[in-house]
């Protein structure tokens, strides 16, 4: 244990700049990415980002509970991704789908090479643009907000990180269609908040019970999820 | 202490229910049965009254500490744990013939826990998130859709600002000066009780959780956790009054009141389903609860709990008259439960405060308030109340045309469901009963 605290401290000294590219470039995997495993990578990759800019507000004992609870969160995540995308998949199959590509006649042109080759990368869904315009959008937010309302407390760059968490976090919630992606969205608007109310009121009674909400927000949203896919 | 006990029986009595949740109705009997002497010993029992525990004694309505938190219970707290654990044991036992889910007495329970945990933490800000908790549990109730996850996101939404406002008027008492720190904290603590409470423009939520997900459910949360967001909101009224001494705070009541009322009286006037119907008479009476709070004065407090009290047995009326037309339509019965539809209807009269049902008394109090100073807002507000009637007359021709059912020997369920529209005309006839004590 004493090992792993003073990885994190050394971390937590390299932290600042590093952590919140990395942070933006793990919200835009959640924001504008679609599928499931890519957004929980994404929200694994944020959790351990928000603990180490916790480290630079509260105790690492306290930071190594909040990364526990981040990682039982992205495990629940992904258990509840994958199941429903299971459901989804077989209410499909008697559906008619044409996802092969092939043609009305069931007489498909045999695929390029190149065509082959494109497929092995993920396709990216048709809103995306829209999403990256959004994620854009909240990056500029976020920056003007912390800019013209620096937060109380908190070193400059973690008040960033909080505005950012916060405003992707309010755009994934506004923008989803289905509950899964409205939990995301919650998780992290929740992931910003815990950042800056840490620095506020550091108590271990508060930080515990926003863990416990985070983590009862993950089971009804995974509820919720798995009873509409079912 | 004995709120403390209270708390903690609520929430193991999960376990059990949990393993009776096979056999349904013993589960809910013992919900119901520990919800109930819950709710009639915390109101007749006497505070200073003190007994032994591990060779202790305690008074009644001692405070007690846990993990350096305060547990209290004063006049306040008192009525509103018997106002939940009473609606708590009502709604088991309309479970009982009427709620198919299994797990309804155990999450019920757990929500009945964290919501009374709410009611007696200081300071408030534990309440805020031991609310959150019951919030997130009693999602779990709901059959999974859009109306789940909107109610959640609004409601956790809703959680940074009374938590932010604790920090801002910690700091507001080291340095007086700073009158911006009030300010922020009293459009913090708005914000986020207007997110809970579904007034206009944070509103969808509302209709939307009621037309789509099971009536006892939403019964619950539009009773048992609705009305714990109201208790605490007179609760941070009380703690802070400056909050009400704002200049802004009664036009901005007002203002937020007669434009929640009137939303949901325009878009009740549609047909969207009876759940809808049950969602925007909500917001009528939501809309008329925050005018009543904007009065201040103790009347306008005295009213406030009145019509709380009005507004849930209409909502527990209305919602149990939908679960019985549910249960008649799943059991593949042709034609309306009788007295589902009677019940169904009587709740929504009762909140669209049509006279002599139990809500009439209320508004009636409420309209003689506003009527020498704001006539205009009481004709409004008539107006809004008028629109779940007129969707209920849009409703009714279609729900009738579903056929006349075959006559048939009077069940238990009946007999709720005529005790409950009985009761809706019967507490309007003489109120005595039930407020103006």
């Amino acid at each position: 244990m004493g090992t792993f605290l003073e990885w994190v401290e050394r971390i937590s000294a390299l932290a600042a700049p590093p952590a919140v590219g990395g942070l933006i470039i793990a919200l835009g995997l959640v924001l504008v990415a679609r599928r499931w495993p890519f957004q929980v990578v994404g929200m694994a990759v944020m959790y351990f980002i928000v603990g180490v800019l916790h480290t630079q507000i509260i105790r690492p004992e306290v930071v190594l509970v909040k990364l526990l609870i981040g990682a039982v969160v992205c495990l629940a995540l992904g258990a509840t991704g994958q199941s429903a995308a299971g459901l989804a998949t077989g209410g499909d199959k008697g559906g008619g789908g044409n996802e092969g590509g092939e043609g009305e006649t069931g007489e498909a042109a045999p695929p390029s090479r190149w065509r082959n080759f494109l497929r092995r990368f993920p396709r990216w869904s048709d809103d995306a643009p829209l999403r990256a315009l959004a994620l854009g959008a909240a990056l500029l937010a976020a920056y003007a907000g912390s800019l013209r309302f620096p937060l109380p407390q908190v070193p400059p760059l973690v008040g960033l990180a909080c505005y950012l968490l916060g405003m992707v976090g309010l755009f994934l919630a506004g923008m989803a269609e289905e509950p899964l992606g409205a939990g995301l969205g919650l998780l992290v608007f929740l992931n910003g908040f815990d950042l800056f109310f840490g620095a506020l009121e550091p108590s271990l009674v508060v930080a515990g019970l926003l863990g416990l909400v985070q983590f009862l927000i993950t089971l009804a949203v995974a509820y919720l999820a798995l009873a509409r896919a079912g | 202490m004995l709120t403390l006990i209270g708390v903690g029986l609520l929430l193991l009595m999960m376990i059990p229910t949990y393993f009776l949740r096979h056999r349904r109705g013993v589960a809910l009997l013992l919900a119901a049965a520990v919800s109930a002497a819950l709710g009639f010993g915390i109101a007749l029992i006497p505070m200073e009254r003190t007994f032994v525990l591990w060779g202790r004694e305690f008074a009644v309505g001692e405070a007690a500490t846990v993990f350096g938190r305060s547990i209290v219970l004063d006049s306040l707290s008192q009525t509103a744990l018997t106002f939940l654990f009473l609606i708590g044991a009502a709604l088991f036992l309309l479970a009982w013939p009427l709620e198919s889910g299994e797990l309804y007495a155990p999450i019920g329970l757990g929500v009945l826990g964290l919501l009374a945990a709410a009611l007696i933490v200081r300071p408030l800000v534990y309440a805020m998130l031991l609310l959150e908790l019951a919030v997130a549990l009693s999602v779990l109730l709901l059959r999974g859709g859009v109306g789940g996850a909107r109610y959640l996101t609004f409601c956790v939404l809703a959680l940074p600002g009374p938590l932010v406002a604790h920090w801002l008027l910690d700091m507001y008492a080291l340095t007086p000066d700073q009158a911006g720190l009030l300010n922020t904290a009293s459009l913090l603590i708005g914000l986020s009780f207007a997110l809970m409470l579904g007034l206009v423009p944070f509103h969808p939520w509302v209709p939307t959780l009621a037309r789509r997900e099971s009536p006892l459910a939403v019964a619950l949360i539009f009773s048992a956790v609705g009305g714990t967001v109201w208790f605490l909101l007179l609760d941070y009224l009380r703690t802070y009054p400056w909050l009400g001494q704002s200049p802004y705070w009664s036009s901005a009541l007002t203002v937020l009141g007669v434009g929640t009322a009137v939303a949901g009286g325009l878009l009740g006037t549609t047909r969207r389903g009876w759940g809808a119907l049950l969602g925007y008479a909500v917001m009528v009476d939501t809309g008329m609860l925050v005018l009543a709070l904007g009065r201040g004065e103790a009347v306008g407090l005295e009213l406030e709990r009145a019509m709380m009290l009005t507004r849930t047995w209409g909502v527990l009326t209305m919602a149990a008259g939908l679960a019985a037309v549910g249960v008649r339509q799943e059991s593949a019965e042709t034609g309306w439960s009788p007295w589902g539809a009677v019940a169904a209807a009587a709740g929504l009269l009762s909140l669209a405060g049509f006279p002599p049902t139990v809500g009439f008394v209320s508004r009636w109090g409420l309209y003689r308030l506003l009527f020498r100073e704001q006539s205009l807002t009481v004709v409004a507000l008539l107006l809004a109340s008028v629109g779940p009637v007129v969707g209920l007359l849009r409703m009714l021709p279609a729900a009738l045309k579903s056929g006349i059912p075959a006559r048939r020997a009077l069940t238990l369920t009946d007999l709720w469901l005529a005790l409950a529209s009985l009761g809706a005309v019967g507490l309007g006839l003489f109120p005595q009963f039930l407020i103006y004590r």
